[in-house]
């Protein structure tokens, strides 16, 4: 579930509360929703924040309307749906029920204002005449920036301002391709990056020589491939009817070879010009940002928030160590990966290398019992799992790439080795294999520079001691999990001679309460504690990080909090990562004499040595610092180093500047700036101070948002200490409120029969209702038993009751794609019972493009298996507020 | 793969141990178990090796509210949607509970159900690793969640889990 979906159901939850009491009572709302005495139900649907629709949806032209022909104004940030469909048609009969028409609408034009590399997402949905590409367009006046098309109808598409275009009024395009007709869902990046769609890519690099090419003319691939200018371009790849990756030809690339960038971009515009061709684009790959702490995981407010990598002063160290740990291979002994080989989670997939499995058949579930070459985690047999070493590998090693969190060392390679099996079990004998594989050939290199062990329960074992100190010897690291038995007994691996044994901390860097501890901890990190909030943020501290859980009866990627050594390790393996990334020669002795000497732990103190957490709380920055080979000059640290603040949250904050380096002493501040008109800065130092501390307060000014909107923007502090240096703290300002402009397009409020015949559910009556100041109000009438029966009359009864759009007019509402509104809850209908003479009031519900159901990862799956919707009455009378839909049989 | 877990099978006939086995190489979602009248009494909707529930016992869920509440624990990971599925109506649901463990390779199933009268017996199976097993250190919360037929007993009893049955009157 997303955090937006998982908010919304709390919210609707304790609406449902306040609604339980009003069942069946009789009582008036208090609302504003029409009093009648005459009323048999009545109520009224929210809707959901940034909420926009298409203003000439199938739905809407199917009435009378002719297609916009003006642009739409919409937000800064917003969730839209759409509807667009190069020619008009009917949609196919389904059973009885004769198919609609629907309306021709080739494009639609919104306008909006963009923000400095802002980003605009379309999902496609198909409708019942099946699947079509869509064209997304970036434009500036009549000047195509960028234009894109979809694929496929999973894959969302976007389009971002790029860095050569300076923020202000842009206009959006989205166009029909194909001969079906298509929904789509429209959105924006920073207020969406927990909903549906949770990509941002700043970047636009892309593939020399290649482009995506739609061709004109609906012929199929065999003909299309022969009309194709085959001087001007090669076929690489069909990748949908008429959408083709294709490479530059060879001569062309054997001739630009000294600017292919820009001849590519040449190429493509000629192919641009080509009458067969309808459009050519760069076929861009993705590239990462700066830090993890862009990450939309880092500050999530519901999610989960990585506040363990604060507490180990990770934001410091990402500044010693830019490189992210490239280049160093870290080795997860641990339960696999969720996913499979070149397709693992995809925070993780990036940065992952080939693995080995070396699960005996005792203990191996995954389909292929003893080792293999294959580390996939399949889950647990029985029951649903936690995806151990996903969670490990991803606090290690997840990548920066817009989506998710990120690891410590988000840019090393991590090599997945499996040696637990079903339920997290395994043997010492596969470890010892494991082990002794990891460390090479004898005549060769290790296989892996670092190893983080998040597992033990196992007694002393000389051979698995030899199989460590040899590959100690060699160069390993080997890092291990304390154990959890909140004991001072001795857990091996963790104890053994030549391992970093690591005891985990809460929020607040005190030994949590089921850790081990022992004269034997070598040293601490966050490994979370969910009995406790010590760090105060209102959370029980758990460390987040990449898992997978069963969403819709399949395994998916997902985030998760754990507790446990296990997640205290890796947090050490990755800064040895980033050491290592900064001096390759550390090895398990000068590590050990760094951590001895107080270097890699406890900020600015000397920790002594204790049986609880060893020789201190890891700290990334100092143990950075210490790695680089010669002398880290001085620079400015902040914290917190990101600020949140919102009118739902925090209004005012304050970050404390600290000078960090080798041997800091003064520096001196050039300039505090902030841009954005929403950020007061409330005290600051001034040009010429210096000193090592400094400390800047900052206040939201919502009025200088618009509401609903969640603003990013930096705090630029510019000194000198050896040169000039320059601080950037990202400052996140959101006035929470659209209220009063939220729309999801009209919507039919119907009445259902609990008991569904096969597969469908029977509409008994129906009205409609339109949004006013950000809700819909409706009701419906008791049946006077005249006939015939009004739409909007119900008679006593049981009834589920549901509101949804038809964008796309085809008779049915709440499939993917669609608002849809379930009362209480979508997703968890609930009957309601009209009695004669027993008028129901006061009814809320809320509408919403998305899903309880659908996941940050999945976009594209549909909430129930085999529904296919409500479907509407397709009665004409045009009384009770019904209004009448086309129908094919009309024509 | 069974012969790493020490079993605790409190008080289990032969023939329920045997339906419990079927289990452990099945899915996550069972079939039902029949009682002796042979009509299905009661079935095990999901387990899952992290529930949140930090204390072993038996929380008993009526309505889609207080389910909502179980489902918004810190640390579960269970199927939502195969819970969100049941219709609370017609059944109810027992969510059996063995409480914080400190390492993976812990799990509790249903093992066996049979009525005596307004009485509901449970059995359930419990693994957990045998000592010395190489598990993830990571905390876990083991459960399995039963959907029973709604409004039928005046009490549910729980043996397996704890050494004395637990007990949930209704």
């Amino acid at each position: 579930m997303t955090a937006n979906s998982r908010a919304a159901i709390l919210f609707r939850c304790s609406v449902l509360v306040a609604v339980a009491s009003l069942y069946g009572c009789g009582g008036s709302s208090g609302g504003s929703e029409p009093a009648s005495a005459n009323i048999a139900l009545s109520g009224i649907i929210d809707i959901e924040t940034g909420t926009r629709v298409d203003a000439d949806d199938a739905d809407t032209l199917a009435l009378s309307a002719s297609p916009l022909g003006s642009s739409q104004l919409l937000p800064q940030e917003f969730i839209l749906a759409g509807y667009v469909s190069v020619s008009d048609g009917t949609y196919p009969d389904q059973n009885e029920f004769p198919g609609n028409n629907y309306p021709a609408d080739p494009v639609d034009t919104f306008s909006m204002t963009l923000r400095e590399g802002q980003s605009v997402y379309l999902q496609p949905f198909s409708t019942s005449q099946g699947f079509s590409p869509l064209a997304l367009s970036l434009l500036s006046g009549s000047r195509v920036i960028e234009s894109v098309v979809t694929n496929n109808q999973v894959d969302p598409i976007r389009v971002s301002l790029p860095d050569t275009e300076t923020a202000g009024a842009y206009t959006l395009q989205v166009g029909a391709i194909g001969a079906a007709p298509m929904l789509y869902i429209l959105t924006t990046s920073a207020a969406g990056s927990a909903r549906a769609i949770a990509f941002e890519w700043p970047d636009h690099d892309f593939v020399d020589a290649e482009a995506i090419v739609v061709l004109k003319a609906d012929k199929d691939s065999v003909s299309m491939r022969s009309t194709m200018p085959l001087h001007l371009m090669e076929p690489k790849q069909e990748l949908a009817s008429g959408v083709w990756l294709m490479k530059a030809p060879s001569q062309m690339a054997r001739s630009s070879q000294a600017q292919p960038k820009e001849a590519t971009l040449e190429w493509i515009r000629t192919l641009n010009r080509r009458p067969e061709i309808a459009s050519a684009t760069p076929n861009y790959k993705m590239r990462a940002m700066q830090t993890p702490l862009d990450e939309p995981l880092y500050d999530s407010p519901s999610v989960g928030q990585q506040w363990h990598y604060e507490l180990l002063n990770a934001p410091i160290a990402w500044q010693i160590a830019p490189d992210g740990g490239s280049g160093v291979t870290l080795a997860v002994m641990d339960t696999g990966l969720f996913g499979a080989p070149g397709n693992w989670h995809s925070d993780l997939n990036a940065n992952i290398i080939e693995g080995w499995d070396f699960v005996s058949e005792e203990f191996d579930n995954d389909g292929m019992p003893g080792p293999d070459s294959n580390p996939s985690d399949p889950g647990n047999a029985v029951g649903s799992s936690v995806y151990h070493g996903t969670h490990v590998a991803g606090t290690i090693a997840a990548a920066v790439n817009g989506a998710g969190g990120a690891g410590i060392a988000y840019k090393s390679s991590l090599l997945p080795v499996r040696v637990l099996g079903e339920g997290g079990t395994g043997s010492s004998a596969d470890l010892l294999a494991a082990l002794r594989w990891v460390a090479g050939p004898s005549g060769g290199e290790p296989l892996a520079e670092i190893v983080n062990l998040s597992l033990g329960g196992l007694p002393f074992l000389q051979p698995l001691q030899d199989a460590i100190t040899y590959g100690a010897d060699r160069g390993i690291v080997f890092v291990a999990a304390a154990g959890n038995s909140a004991s001072a007994v001795a857990s091996y691996p963790a104890a053994f001679d030549k391992v970093f044994a690591v005891s985990a901390v809460d929020g607040a860097g005190v030994l949590a309460s089921y850790s081990n501890y022992g004269s034997w901890i070598d040293v601490a990190a966050p490994g979370g504690d969910a009995s406790r909030d010590g760090n105060a943020d209102g959370r029980s501290d758990l460390v987040s990080s990449s898992s997978a859980a069963l969403v819709n009866g399949t395994v998916q990627e997902t985030y998760i909090g754990l507790q446990g050594t296990s997640m205290a390790a890796p947090h050490v393996s990755a800064v040895f990562a980033l050491m290592k990334n900064l001096n390759s020669a550390l090895g398990y002795e000068q590590l050990n004499d760094m951590l001895m000497t107080g270097k890699l732990t406890c900020g600015s103190e000397i920790c002594l040595k204790s049986t609880e957490l060893g020789w201190g709380l890891l700290d990334a920055g100092k143990s950075a610092l210490a790695a680089a080979a010669g002398t880290v000059s001085d620079f400015l640290t902040a914290s917190p180093s990101i600020v949140s603040l919102s009118t739902e949250g925090e209004l005012s904050a304050s970050v404390s500047l600290n000078v960090y380096g080798s041997a800091p002493s003064d520096i001196i501040i050039g300039s505090v700036s902030v841009v954005a008109p929403w950020l007061r800065l409330d005290s600051a130092p001034v040009s010429g101070d210096s000193g090592t501390d400094f400390a800047i307060s900052v206040t939201l000014l919502p009025e200088a948002l618009e509401a609903g909107i969640s603003e990013r923007t930096t705090i630029v502090i510019e000194y000198r200490s050896d040169e000039l240096r320059r601080l950037e703290i990202p400052v996140i300002g959101q006035w929470v409120t659209d209220q009063q402009a939220r729309d999801a397009g009209r919507h039919f409020v119907l009445l259902v029969d609990p008991e569904p015949v096969g597969d469908r559910y029977t509409t008994v009556a129906q009205t409609i209702a339109v949004a006013e100041n950000g809700q819909y109000q409706f009701s419906f009438l008791p049946d006077d038993g005249e006939v015939p029966r009004m739409l909007n009359e119900v008679p006593p009864g049981d009834y589920i009751l549901v509101a949804g759009t038809d964008l796309d007019n085809d008779g049915l509402i709440c499939h993917a794609g669609e608002a849809c509104a379930e009362y209480p809850v979508a997703g968890l209908r609930e009957e309601i019972t009209i009695r004669q003479g027993d008028p129901v009031t006061g009814v809320r519900m809320t509408t919403s493009y998305s899903r309880p159901s659908i996941s940050a990862a999945t976009p594209g799956v549909l909430p129930r298996p085999a529904f296919i919707g409500y479907r509407l009455i397709q009665q004409l009378p045009d009384t009770g507020g019904t209004a009448p839909k086309t129908i094919g049989a009309e024509r | 793969m069974i012969a790493a877990y020490r079993k605790v099978l409190a008080g289990l006939p032969l023939v329920f141990l045997l339906v419990g086995c079927v289990w452990l190489v099945g899915c996550a979602s069972s079939e039902p178990v029949e009682s002796e009248s042979s009509a299905p009494l009661v079935r095990q909707v999901t387990q899952s090796a992290h529930c949140g529930l930090t204390g072993p016992g038996l929380a008993y869920v009526q309505t889609s509210e207080r389910l909502q509440q179980l489902l918004e624990l810190p640390t579960q990971n269970m199927a939502v949607q195969q819970l969100r599925q049941v219709d609370l109506q017609q059944e109810h649901l027992l969510f059996v509970t063995l409480g914080e463990k400190p390492t993976g390779g812990y799990n509790v199933s249903l093992a066996s159900a049979e009525r005596a009268g307004k009485i509901l017996r449970l059995s359930m199976a419990i693994r957990a690793p045998a000592p010395g097993t190489m598990v993830t250190q990571a905390i876990t919360s083991p459960c399995a969640v039963v959907a029973v037929p709604a409004n039928e007993w005046s009490e549910v009893r729980v043996s397996g889990v704890r050494d004395k049955d637990l007990v949930l009157k209704l």
